[in-house]
């Protein structure tokens, strides 16, 4: 009996130290990737066309995308209202580009195709955003529409 | 006799209030700011909005009815979904939902309606007149015989709201700039019956002390600007006192932000 005790303890313990916590972010991208609410919006073509917003929080977007030259794409906004951390998940690994207000790229800061939490995610991708409005475009790609959520990670590094 | 038999009565169950008195005496004060993080910071005075937008308030005013001290009742218990509110209802989030008519109205109201049962019932109301809030405010109320509260559990402090008044200069961050720095007014109407809330913990009874002092912080938000589309307003440049209260995009945006201001209680007996 001591010995089944001393066994689960141990077990537990090796589950426990392999498994790193996932991140808050990810666990609530997943969420709303599953489940919603979801608001459908379609991507503007051009730079100059108004971009369908897609900033409220605790939501996926699932963005049409449209034609443009070398395939499928367009544009959506992003108003932050908070600086800080942020990243953004996506349902299809597409190409995306993310523009200040001035029309400066924002870099990301890290990328990957894939976490832990759920299979649904497919692009995380981490960057820093003001206070502002940012335009995220889509493409050139072949696929005609992609799921978001963007999430506020706080004012530090979430990683 | 009888009076002398429930004061020993009192004595032995370390009762506070003796006959005839109030269970507790309440002592209110209402502080009131505007929040400014570093990261709405464009310098001049100004702070950024997320539309890039940047204002530099002269004048904020929050315009307030009263404070509420609320026993929830059965409203205490939440009894909807707020992912699925009842007809009538919409966008429900940090303890109220958005009525069809614009008001913000709280959880617990709405889960009496839904079960009928006894609702929250107002211990304590106190009325309030405009709070400057970007001056700060540190109000202590006077609130005369609504200062004694009987039996019961404040479950829920409310601010009973009018509207807001916001006065300044607003400038576009981006390059090149939509509009010219200008001057602006803007005053937002909330309907009747919109508040703000928070939930408390505050227990009048013969057990406790009579004496409770109550501090409400009204934190308003860097959010409270976000999203006004100052270029979609009449044609710049406008007078002051031009841009009226029926804006429905300006109205609509700035009552949202609003819901979202802080409410933080503190208790002392």
């Amino acid at each position: 009996m001591k010995r089944s005790s001393l066994l689960l303890s141990f077990s537990l313990l090796l589950a426990g130290c392999g498994q790193a916590a996932a991140p808050e972010s990810d666990v609530e991208a997943c969420e709303h990737l599953q489940e919603g609410p979801a608001v459908a919006v379609t991507a503007a073509a051009t730079a100059d066309a108004v971009a369908p917003s897609v900033s409220e929080p605790h939501k996926r977007y699932d963005v049409a995308l449209v034609s443009v030259s070398g395939g499928k794409g367009g544009s959506v906004s992003f108003a932050s209202s908070d600086q800080g951390h942020h990243v953004l998940y996506l349902s299809t690994d597409v190409p995306v580009e993310v523009r200040d207000g001035s029309g400066a790229v924002v870099a990301f800061e890290s990328t990957a195709t894939s976490i832990s939490s759920c299979g649904e995610v497919k692009s995380k991708r981490e960057l820093e955003l003001g206070v502002g409005t940012y335009r995220i475009t889509f493409g050139p790609t072949p696929t005609a529409s992609v799921s978001l959520v963007m999430e506020y990670a706080g004012e530090g590094h979430a990683h | 006799m009888r009076a002398l038999l429930v004061s020993c009565l009192c004595l032995a169950a370390g009762c506070a209030a003796g006959p005839g008195e109030p269970f507790a005496v309440l002592s209110a004060r209402v502080r009131a700011g505007l929040d400014r993080p570093a990261g709405r910071d464009a310098g001049d005075g100004f702070q950024r909005l997320s539309n890039d937008y940047q204002v530099n308030f002269t004048a904020l005013r929050l315009e307030a009815r009263a404070l509420e001290l609320v026993d929830l009742g059965s409203g205490a218990t939440l009894a909807f979904d707020p992912a699925n509110p009842p007809e009538g209802y919409g966008l429900c989030h940090n303890g109220h939902c958005h009525r069809d008519d614009g008001a913000l109205v709280d959880y617990a109201v709405i889960s009496a309606e839904v079960t009928g049962g006894s609702g929250p019932s107002v211990l304590s109301r106190l009325p309030l007149t405009s709070l400057n809030v970007l001056a700060g405010e540190d109000r202590a109320l006077d609130c005369g015989e609504s200062c004694e509260l009987p039996l019961g559990k404040v479950g829920q402090v409310r601010l009973e709201l009018r509207g807001l008044t916001a006065e300044g200069l607003v400038r576009d961050g981006r390059v090149p700039a939509r509009i010219p720095e200008l001057p602006f007014r803007l005053e937002a109407t909330l309907p009747e019956g919109s508040e703000l809330s928070t939930s408390a913990d505050v227990e009048v009874s013969r057990h406790l002390s009579p004496r409770v002092g109550l501090t409400l912080d009204v934190g308003l938000g860097p959010r409270l600007l976000d999203g006004v589309p100052f270029d979609e307003l009449p044609a710049y440049p406008l007078p002051l006192d031009a841009w009226p209260a029926s804006i429905p995009a300006v109205q609509d945006r700035v009552r949202l932000n609003l819901a979202e201001t802080a409410l933080t209680v503190s208790v002392e007996r």
